[in-house]
């Protein structure tokens, strides 16, 4: 008698023993797919807010030839970048009688990784039409 | 009375796997799909960044090309013949293109930015003072020409 009543009750806890090990092993799958989306989602906002940036930056730089002076407008007007980006400045400028023209290389980093670098340029004629570039 | 009503039979024995299956099925779906958002966000941000990139490193020639031919139109003007000179000077420049105007000389080039864009620009360098005027600095694409207009049927059968 007691045999037959506890047959379907171990059948039960077996099935959920089965069940739940199923679960937890396709949980940690979906996990971690759901973990890569997020960081990638991150990282994908991360890029597009640099290009923006970068793109601002890059038109007050070819308006007035000056990295400095383009980086703090663009940061006054529109805001900063994340605090976990670093931005390096490179500027190569070539002098002559008629003018000045400038490189300037922006790169963007998040501790090691590279997010994005990118170079633009400015022509300022020596006290000419600076502003119809 | 006891076999007729058994203890569990509340949850029947494959219920849990059936609603386990379900689940799993659901969060598979709705994990495949963010991280399938997740990706082609990042492609499109990834286009766009390259897209900037080139577009910038087209600017940059464009921009170089317009510092060489300004060096040249201020060393022309201490020639004689300033149109000559800066004819002869900036048709060495690859790319350009240059007419002669009333006011000075006027400089056309183009620069690719990629396989369909380019940067086309015209800028005119006056004889009688050290300045420069932007005519046009513009991008085209590559596929559309304005004189010709889309390639659409005209609605007649030949």
């Amino acid at each position: 008698m007691n045999k037959t009543t506890k047959r379907p009750l171990n059948l039960f806890f077996i099935e959920m023993i089965i069940a739940l090990l199923f679960f937890s092993i396709s949980g940690t799958v979906i996990l971690t797919v759901f973990a890569g989306a997020d960081r990638k989602s991150r990282q994908s906002e991360m890029l597009e807010s640099v290009i923006v940036f970068s793109e601002s930056v890059a038109e007050v730089y070819s308006e007035n030839g000056n990295a400095d002076e383009a980086i703090k407008l663009v940061i006054s007007e529109c805001g900063g970048l994340d605090e976990s980006i670093t931005l390096l400045k490179y500027e190569e400028k070539k002098h002559s009688l008629a003018g000045t023209f400038s490189k300037l290389t922006l790169t963007f980093s998040d501790g090691d990784r590279e997010i994005y670098q990118f170079t633009c340029a400015a022509y300022v004629q020596n006290g000419g039409n600076d502003e119809q570039i | 009375m006891n076999r007729s009503k058994p203890k569990n039979a509340g949850i029947g024995v494959g219920y849990i796997t059936v609603m386990i299956i379900f689940a799993v099925l659901c969060l598979t779906i709705f994990a495949v799909l963010s991280f399938r958002a997740a990706g082609s966000n990042d492609a499109l941000n990834a286009r766009a960044g390259n897209y900037l990139k080139d577009y910038r490193e087209a600017d940059m020639s464009a921009k170089e090309i317009l510092f060489r031919l300004d060096e040249i139109a201020d060393s022309s003007r201490n020639s004689l013949f300033f149109t000559e000179s800066f004819e002869t000077a900036a048709g060495e420049i690859e790319g350009v293109t240059v007419k002669n105007s009333l006011e000075g000389c006027t400089a056309e080039f183009i620069v690719e930015v990629n396989e369909r864009q380019s940067i086309y620009a015209g800028v005119t360098f006056f004889e009688d003072r050290r300045e420069y005027r932007i005519d046009f600095w513009k991008s085209v694409t590559s596929s559309f020409d304005e004189d010709h207009g889309l390639n659409v049927w005209d609605g007649t059968f030949n």
